[in-house]
C-alpha cells in the first residue's frame, strides 16, 4: 500500500535579539533605626563621620542604596555613617519605611532645616560629606562617578571618590580631591 | 529633641532670586504658565503607579523638583523622546517646544511662584487601572522574577501561555510590566510553536534575555509590534488589522529592567482585548540589518554601518523600531522614493538604549514599490563614550550580549495588492528581504532558511534545497532546518538523502512530530518497513489527533502483515477525518484481505 503524501512542513523564522547582562549584588540585612536627632558631628566619639544625604523619591539616590550600605559595612569600625534626609516631605514614617525597604543598616536623621546641609556644603541627593574626628569637613561630593548627568550614566563607576577620601581620612592622610560635584536631585528644591 | 539650629540662608537666597526675576521678566507662575506644560507632557508618567519616580500633579509636587525639572527639560533628558522632528509625525509625540522649555527656566529663576488660583487649569484626568476597561483575558506571569537591588540592567523573559480553545482576534494588548519605575521597555512576541518555553529550566520560571528565534507553523510572518515603553497607552488596532491568536500559543514577554536599589519582585500581567472582526489586512514586520558590517575597532569614535532595502511592492509604513546597543550614537533611516525625493523616516541623533521604543506614525506613510529604505547607524567605541560597557574599549562585533552591538531597523508595513492575481505580497517582501540580507551576509541562517521556504512555496524545490542545505551547514543541530531540508528532499524523490537530516531533527528534538512523520515517509520510500513503523508510531504518540499519521501507520502495519492493528489505525484515522479517501480505500482493501 502506498503512503499518503504530505506537504513538507514549512517553518519560517523570525526573532528579536535581546541582550543579557550579568547579575551582581546581595542585599544587606535590614535594621530599623531610631530617628533620634543627635548632632552626628559633635558625637563622633573620636571617629570620622560620614553623612550621606538622600531623598526617598530621588531615583539616583534610591539606586545608590546598595553602594552606600556596602561602604558603611566596609568602614564599620573606623567611621560612623549617617543617612540624612533633607527633604521636608520625607516624614518620620517615610524615612522609617525607606530605610527598611532599602535594607539600610545605617542610622537615619532628618534635616528639614538644612542645618547639616549647610555644614556639609552639599546641594544634591545623593551626596556625601566626610568629617574627621575633630569635626573638620574633609570631603564633600559625589559617591562615585557612575552618573555623568541626570539621565546619563556610565556602565560602571571608574572613580570612587568617597571611598578614596574616606580611606585617606581614616589613615590620617590628606584627601587628594576634597570635593567633586554630585549628580542627582537638588536639595534646594526641597525648601 | 533636635540639637540642630535653624538657618534662613537658603530661604533668603531664593527670595532674592525671585525679586531679581520680577524686575527682569514678566512674572511666570505655576498656575498660569507651567501647569499646562506639566499636565500635558509630564503627569501621565509622573503619577502614582506609573513610570515616573515621583508625582507631578500639583504645585507642591512640581515645586519640590523645580530646579531638577529646569535642568532636565533644558538638556532634553525629559520628557524622554529620542526622534528629532522629521518628515512624518509620530503618534503620541512627547516633546517640549523651545518656548515651553524657556517658560520653565524663567519660572524656576523667578523662585517658582504659584500664582493665582483662578489660573490653574483642571487637573489632568487619568483612567485608573486597565486603560481600555476590563480586558477579555488577563495573563499573569506564573512565577515572579526577583530583580537584584544593584548592578547593571537586566533582561528577563516570561512565557505566558494563552488559555483559549478557539482562535481569537486581538484588537488591543495592554502590557502591565510590574512596577513601571523598574522597566525601561517591554517587548512581546507571539510564539505560535511554543518554542521559547524550552528555554525555561522549569515551566513558568522564565529565562534570562538572549536572542530568541521563534518558529511559526506555516507562512505566518510576525505582524504586530507588541511594545510598551514608559507613557505609552495601549494601541487599538483598526478593524481588519487584528492579531490572530490560536489555541496553543504562548506570548513571550521580554523586559528590560533597571535595578532600583532594593530587590524587587517582577510579575507582569498582560490584558488582551478581543474583537469579532477577523483580520482582512495583514501587516508584516521587516527587519533590515547589517550585523555583519559591525566590526568596530577599539577606540573608533565614528563607525558607520549602512544597509538598504528596495521595496518589491507598495506598502503603508505603520511603525518603526530602530535598535542598537550601548555604542550606538546616531541612528537614521530614510526612504528614497522612485521620484528621487528623500524622506527621513526617523532620526535619533543621541541614541540612548534605555529610551528605545517602537515609534508609530500618526498617519500611515505610503511608500511605493521601488522605494529604497536606507539605514545609517553610527557607533562610538571610544573611551569618551560614557555608555561604553568595556573599559578599556575593545573590538566589538555583532551579538546578543550587552558588550556586543546590533544594527537593526524594524519596520511594520501593510503591503498593498493582496489578490488572486498577485498572490500574497508578504512572500515577495520575505523573498526580497532574505535575498538582500544574504548580499550583506551569505552566512545569515534565518535569511537562508526563509528564502528556501519561500522558494519551496513557489514550487522551486531544487533551489530551495540549496538554501536549506546552507542553513543546515550553518546550524547543523537545528531541528527545524533539518526537518525542512528532509521534507524538501522527499518531495523531489531523494528520500535516501533525506534520512540523515531527518534523523538529526529527531535526535535534537525527540518530541518533534513533523520530523518523525517525515522520517517515517522517507524510510518507507526506501523500503525500511521496521523503521517506518517505529517513526510513525512515534508520530502518532506525539500527535494522537493527526488523521494522516494514523492512516499511514495503518498502511505500514498492513504492509507488515499486522492486519488487526492496521485496521484499528485506519479506523482511528477515519474517525478523526472521515474524508481521508486513501484511508477508506486502504481499509476496504484490508477488509478484503481479512475476509
Amino acid at each position: 500500500m502506498g503512503l499518503m503524501g504530505r506537504d513538507a512542513a514549512m517553518r519560517f523564522l523570525a526573532g528579536f535579539a535581546f541582550v543579557c547582562l550579568g547579575v551582581l549584588n546581595s542585599a544587606a540585612q535590614s535594621r530599623v533605626t531610631e530617628l533620634a536627632q543627635p548632632d552626628p558631628i559633635a558625637t563622633a566619639h573620636g571617629k570620622p563621620v560620614v553623612l550621606i544625604f538622600v531623598r526617598s523619591d530621588c531615583p539616583i539616590s534610591r539606586k545608590y542604596a546598595p553602594e552606600i550600605q556596602q561602604l558603611a559595612t566596609k568602614y564599620k569600625d573606623r567611621a560612623t555613617f549617617w543617612l540624612v534626609f533633607p527633604s521636608r516631605d520625607d516624614s518620620v514614617d517615610i524615612v522609617d519605611k525607606h530605610v527598611r525597604e532599602f535594607r539600610y543598616n545605617i542610622a537615619a536623621l532628618r534635616d528639614p532645616s538644612h542645618e547639616l546641609v549647610r555644614r556639609a556644603q552639599v546641594n544634591i541627593t545623593p551626596e556625601a560629606a566626610v568629617f574627621d574626628a575633630q569635626g573638620n569637613l574633609r570631603y564633600h561630593g559625589r559617591i562615585d562617578d557612575l552618573y555623568i548627568s541626570f539621565g546619563r550614566s556610565r556602565s560602571a563607576a571608574t572613580e570612587h571618590d568617597l571611598d578614596d577620601a574616606l580611606s585617606s581620612v581614616v589613615a590620617g592622610m590628606k584627601v587628594d580631591r576634597p570635593s567633586a560635584p554630585a549628580v542627582g536631585c537638588y536639595i534646594a528644591d526641597t525648601k | 529633641m533636635s540639637g540642630l539650629r535653624l538657618t534662613l540662608a537658603i530661604v533668603s537666597l531664593v527670595t532674592l532670586l525671585h525679586a531679581q526675576g520680577e524686575h527682569a521678566n514678566p512674572i511666570v507662575t505655576f498656575n498660569h504658565d507651567v501647569a499646562p506644560i506639566i499636565f500635558r507632557n509630564c503627569s501621565s508618567c509622573h503619577r502614582p503607579g506609573e513610570a515616573g519616580p515621583f508625582s507631578l500633579l500639583t504645585y507642591r509636587d512640581v515645586k519640590s523638583h523645580a530646579k531638577q525639572i529646569a535642568d532636565v527639560t533644558r538638556s532634553h533628558v525629559m520628557p524622554p523622546w529620542l526622534p528629532e522632528r522629521g518628515d512624518f509625525k509620530f503618534a503620541d509625540e512627547r516633546r517640549l517646544t523651545a518656548e515651553e522649555i524657556e517658560t520653565i527656566q524663567k519660572w524656576v529663576k523667578q523662585g517658582a511662584p504659584e500664582g493665582e488660583a483662578r489660573d490653574l487649569p483642571p487637573a489632568p484626568h487619568f483612567t485608573p487601572g486597565w486603560q481600555l476597561g476590563d480586558p477579555d483575558l488577563v495573563l499573569t506571569a506564573e512565577k515572579p522574577y526577583t530583580l537584584p537591588a544593584a548592578g547593571s540592567d537586566q533582561y528577563w523573559n516570561f512565557v505566558l501561555p494563552v488559555p483559549i480553545n478557539a482562535t481569537r482576534w486581538v484588537r488591543a494588548v495592554e502590557i502591565r510590566p510590574a512596577d513601571k519605575r523598574l522597566v525601561h521597555h517591554a517587548n512581546m512576541l507571539v510564539d505560535r510553536m511554543r518554542s521559547a518555553r524550552h528555554l525555561e529550566t522549569q515551566p513558568g520560571a522564565g529565562f534570562a534575555g538572549m536572542e530568541i528565534s521563534l518558529e511559526s507553523e506555516t507562512f505566518d510572518p510576525d505582524s504586530h509590534f507588541l511594545f510598551w515603553k514608559p507613557g505609552s497607552l495601549p494601541y487599538v488596532e483598526p478593524d481588519g488589522l487584528a492579531l490572530r491568536l490560536d489555541p496553543g500559543t504562548d506570548l513571550v514577554l521580554n523586559l528590560h529592567l533597571q535595578p532600583s536599589g532594593k530587590p524587587e519582585s517582577i510579575q507582569p500581567r498582560v490584558g488582551l482585548y478581543f474583537t469579532d472582526k477577523s483580520a482582512t489586512r495583514f501587516p508584516m514586520l521587516l527587519q533590515i540589518q547589517n550585523d555583519r558590517a559591525l566590526d568596530i575597532p577599539a577606540g573608533e569614535a565614528n563607525f558607520a554601518v549602512t544597509s538598504d532595502f528596495t521595496l518589491p511592492v507598495n506598502v503603508d509604513l505603520l511603525a518603526i523600531y530602530p535598535h542598537a546597543h550601548y555604542l550606538g550614537t546616531d541612528l537614521l533611516a530614510t526612504a528614497t522614493l522612485p521620484s528621487g525625493s528623500q524622506k527621513t523616516l526617523i532620526h535619533i541623533p543621541r541614541w540612548d538604549l534605555k529610551w528605545q521604543g517602537v515609534f508609530r506614525y500618526a498617519e500611515p506613510v505610503s511608500l511605493p514599490r521601488g522605494t529604497v529604505i536606507t539605514m545609517h547607524y553610527v557607533y562610538d567605541n571610544s573611551a569618551d563614550n560614557m555608555s561604553n560597557p568595556s573599559h578599556p574599549p575593545k573590538r566589538v562585533t555583532a551579538g546578543n550580549r550587552a558588550t556586543d552591538e546590533m544594527a537593526h531597523l524594524w519596520l511594520q508595513v501593510l503591503p498593498q495588492g493582496f489578490g488572486p492575481e498577485d498572490g500574497d505580497p508578504r512572500r515577495l517582501l520575505m523573498e526580497a528581504l532574505a535575498r538582500r540580507t544574504l548580499q550583506n551576509d551569505p552566512a545569515d541562517f534565518e535569511a537562508n532558511y526563509n528564502l528556501a521556504s519561500v522558494l519551496q512555496a513557489k514550487g522551486f524545490t531544487r533551489q530551495a534545497i540549496e538554501y536549506y542545505e546552507t542553513a543546515v551547514k550553518l546550524r547543523p543541530d537545528h531541528a527545524v532546518a533539518n526537518n525542512a531540508l528532509g521534507a524538501a528532499l522527499i518531495a523531489i524523490d531523494r528520500s535516501e538523502q533525506a534520512v540523515a537530516p531527518l534523523r538529526m531533527a529527531v535526535k535534537n528534538r525527540p518530541d518533534y512530530f513533523d520530523a518523525h512523520y517525515n522520517l517515517g515517509i522517507a524510510l518507507h520510500n526506501l523500503g525500511d518497513l521496521n523503521g517506518t513503523l517505529e517513526e510513525l508510531t512515534a508520530a502518532v504518540r506525539l500527535s494522537p489527533g493527526d488523521a494522516s499519521a494514523h492512516a499511514n501507520l495503518g498502511a505500514a502495519m498492513a504492509e507488515a502483515g499486522h492486519y488487526a492493528d492496521a485496521q484499528g489505525e485506519l479506523e482511528n484515522a477515519l474517525r478523526i477525518n472521515p474524508n481521508l479517501e486513501l484511508a477508506r480505500e486502504n481499509l476496504a482493501a484490508l477488509k478484503n484481505i481479512l475476509h
